[in-house]
């Protein structure tokens, strides 16, 4: 009988060998107390790891794995949001806008990066909007689809609600931990955008835009990790999808008149 | 993406965790990949069907993530097959396998041999599927896992971590 070698020990300890070749080990360990030394060790030494690599169960982070912010989370991106989202969504449901041009999707897109570059030129330091002074003061039920990028580390840190001829767009900026700063525009889809994830450049302006039912959404940012952001863009797009198919946007754009006025806190 | 997706990652979250911390050795580098990989993961079209595939499949996006990005910008990785360690006069002290000085020996391994123990270890891969999440075949997860295990043996017993000795009696 031969002396099994180190990495068949191991198999050994890891249940890893066949029926035959752990039986053979096992007879070997019997016989050879410097055999059965190595196998205890590595025994000892396996559950030691196991132990020594498990985090203690406080230590693992919290993360939410919700689509987007829903009821009580709602809150805590605040009346303004809540205002903001109720007003576009309203607006995009009674669908008094005019169709754009089939050229507009870059017109379009253009109009979002230079939204995202007015906010980062004026807000140098952007800071997460504290919950406390955003609580909402009618929007205990709020739209579903203002996506919560909590996940990717990123909080909302402005919310703007503007028109153009008529039609209301909504640029939401976020900021992440390390204060990278990430974009979300949107607003009624011009003609030609995309229904699928679509990337763009400009200059140092990386752009993903997509469609969902009549809204097109634009997510961007400036020389963030383009792996990072087309993994919130996909994020984004699956959960702007699922928001249209749970009916989310029709169910608020039915809502009365009175929930699209209230008032911007903050 | 199914509820059936968030739930089984929700289980895997503390093993996914402890996966990256022994993959980055940085609490903060860690919690960033676990958020990467959850965002991955829920973004994703289509995810495997059978449970235990789901968890690989978790676990080789956890990975990816690192060597894609994390890796490449912020950590030296050692090279992927570093030399075995000496064998020759094997003895140990097994009084000084304990948790701390585990965990103090492995946080002084390569990269490649510290992925390879988590794996096995940690997360109780078998090796064939540990073989699938690194891409390599199952002799040379056999053969880096045992060399990971000495290397560990060695720097543990040239330590100078060493455990306490538990109180005996009154």
């Amino acid at each position: 009988m031969k002396t099994p070698d180190w990495t068949d020990l191991n198999a050994y300890v890891d249940g890893e060998l066949r029926p035959d070749a752990a039986a053979e080990i096992a007879a070997r360990i019997a016989a050879d107390p410097a055999v059965a030394a190595q196998v205890a060790t590595l025994a000892r030494l396996k559950a030691a790891t196991a132990a020594a690599l498990s985090p203690a169960s406080a230590e693992v982070p919290e993360i939410r794995l919700g689509r987007g912010v829903r009821g009580p989370g709602w809150r805590r991106h605040g009346a303004r949001a809540a205002a903001a989202a109720v007003l576009l969504v309203v607006a995009l449901g009674l669908g008094q806008w005019l169709w754009p041009r089939p050229d507009a999707v870059q017109a379009w897109l253009q109009q979002a990066t230079e939204r995202h570059a007015q906010w980062l030129a004026a807000e140098r330091d952007p800071a997460p909007i504290a919950p406390p002074a955003i609580r909402p003061a009618d929007a205990p039920d709020g739209p579903s689809w203002i996506p919560d990028l909590a996940l990717a580390r990123l909080a909302v840190a402005h919310v703007a609600a503007t028109k153009s001829n008529g039609r209301p767009e909504l640029y939401v900026g976020y900021v992440g931990v390390n204060g990278c700063r990430l974009g979300l525009w949107i607003g009624p889809a011009p003609a030609r955008l995309a229904a699928s994830l679509a990337e763009h450049r400009d200059g140092d302006v990386t752009s993903f835009t997509w469609r969902a039912g009549d809204i097109g959404y634009a997510v961007m940012a400036r020389g963030m990790d383009e792996a990072r952001l087309r993994a919130v863009a996909a994020y984004l797009e699956t959960a702007t999808r699922q928001s249209l198919d749970e009916s989310g946007e029709t169910e608020v754009a039915r809502r009365p008149a009175a929930a699209a006025d209230a008032p911007c806190i903050g | 993406m199914t509820g059936r997706v968030e739930l089984e990652f929700q289980k895997c979250m503390a093993r996914l965790y402890g996966y990256a911390l022994s993959l980055t050795g940085d609490r903060e580098l860690s919690q960033d990949l676990l958020q990467d990989c959850a965002v991955r993961v829920l973004s994703a079209k289509t995810a495997p069907s059978e449970a235990a595939a789901l968890r690989a499949w978790f676990f080789r996006i956890l990975r990816n993530l690192w060597i894609d990005g994390f890796r490449r910008s912020r950590l030296e990785p050692a090279p992927d097959e570093p030399a075995p360690p000496a064998q020759e006069n094997w003895r140990f002290d097994e009084q000084m396998i304990d948790v701390i000085t585990v965990r103090h020996g492995i946080g002084r391994l390569p990269p490649a041999y510290r992925d390879v123990i988590a794996l096995v270890d940690l997360v109780g891969f078998p090796y064939a599927e540990v073989a699938d999440i690194l891409g390599v075949p199952i002799g040379t997860v056999m053969s880096r896992l045992s060399r990971a295990r000495q290397a560990l043996l060695t720097v543990i017993g040239e330590t100078n971590v060493h455990p306490l000795r538990a109180k005996q009696g009154p």
